[in-house]
């Protein structure tokens, strides 16, 4: 149940999370799903990041490219464009004042 | 309540009854909703408060995923494969978009494939030491290749085709489920029939041998020796190279 939950939660903000894991630079789709597990969410598969990716990309919020490597395939790049920027900024106001309104219905629970 | 929400109350009874809900449990939601919408304010609107009302019926009535059915993106397909074609095999079916989940018990294959934007899947099979496929996985992930399932020495791996080619991966139209789900090669019954025929013979000369020896022991032995070549040849079914 509880893992179930995490996913749902997840789900649903999984695309800001990418988003905003780009804002430092550009990255591939194992070095995002790494720095993402790193800050606690666990592990993010490809079956689940690759199709968020995709609809990023599809909806001109990131940019793509694909770089060969000496080793391997190959990686897809991926870097925010000024969309992506202002769809952050604009989205990630939005889920803050979400998780306000959360903590603030929580605090009443005498959930701290 | 206005007219409209009264229409609107009445549609969503007539849906509710219709949907196999009780009908003291039909008035009791009724009366809680007509109550709920009364508190939000003289011009609320039902609709506009909780939407077109046949859509409002169904979720009233959606069986939750705990109580229910599986969700269709949740919805498997197991297979299988000889050793001579397994790959070939996930190969073809990664790119109609089944990901494979786990290999069961049985040695086949897990399969699910999102139902609203499938993905291209790409595998490989690595043969492993005991003991190594936690270094083997380690190695592969900076690639994106993510473990899927174990057989005896060997580890499947998996990646979206979309690591490196992004929308272009997914996939727009995809087949049915085959109804098939074991996939024998020509190859592998031509190597079980020699197999069996090279057991044959050489039972045939064991029993010959050893009935002038006058022995029973080589009877028994030629008689485990086909078991476990049969034993060997019904993993290898499955057993990946």
């Amino acid at each position: 149940m509880a893992t179930d939950r995490r996913a749902s939660w997840l789900k649903g903000v999984l695309d800001l999370l990418v988003l905003a894991s780009l804002t430092e630079g550009e990255s591939y789709g194992y070095e995002i799903a790494k720095t993402l597990a790193g800050t606690g969410l666990g592990q993010i598969r490809g079956g689940t990041l690759y199709p968020v990716l995709n609809r990023l990309e599809e909806a001109g919020l990131v940019a793509a490219e694909f770089r060969a490597t000496e080793r391997g395939p190959g990686r897809r790049y991926y870097r925010l464009t000024e969309e992506g920027h202002r769809t952050l900024d604009e989205q990630g106001q939005l889920w803050l004042a979400f998780d306000d309104s959360v903590r603030a219905v929580l605090s009443k629970g005498k959930i701290e | 309540m206005t007219g409209t929400s009264d229409d609107y109350f009445e549609e969503l009874a007539e849906r509710l009854r219709a949907s196999g809900v009780p009908a003291d449990q039909v008035a009791a939601t009724i009366d809680d909703l007509a109550a709920h919408l009364d508190e939000t304010g003289a011009e609320a609107e039902a609709e506009a408060e909780f939407g077109p009302a046949a859509d409002f019926a169904a979720e009233l009535t959606a069986r939750t995923a705990d109580e229910g059915e599986a969700p269709p993106q949740a919805r498997e397909w197991r297979w299988t494969a000889d050793i001579f074609q397994d790959r070939q095999m996930l190969d073809h079916f990664g790119q109609q978009g089944w990901e494979v989940e786990r290999v069961d018990g049985l040695g086949r294959f897990v399969c699910r494939r999102d139902a609203e934007r499938p993905l291209q899947w790409e595998y490989r099979r690595e043969r492993v030491p005991v003991g190594g496929r936690r270094a083997l996985s380690a190695r592969l992930a900076p690639e994106g290749w993510e473990p899927c399932g174990s057989w005896m020495y060997f580890e499947y791996f998996k990646r979206p085709a979309s690591a490196s080619a992004g929308p272009a991966a997914e996939v727009a139209s995809p087949p049915d489920a085959p109804r098939r789900r074991t996939f024998f090669s020509r190859r592998f019954y031509a190597f079980s029939a020699a197999y069996l025929a090279f057991l044959a013979v050489v039972g045939v000369v064991l029993i010959k041998t050893g009935a002038s020896d006058g022995g029973s022991g080589f009877l028994v032995g030629v008689a485990t020796g086909v078991l476990l070549a049969a034993a060997f040849i019904a993993v290898r079914a499955r057993g990946p190279r």
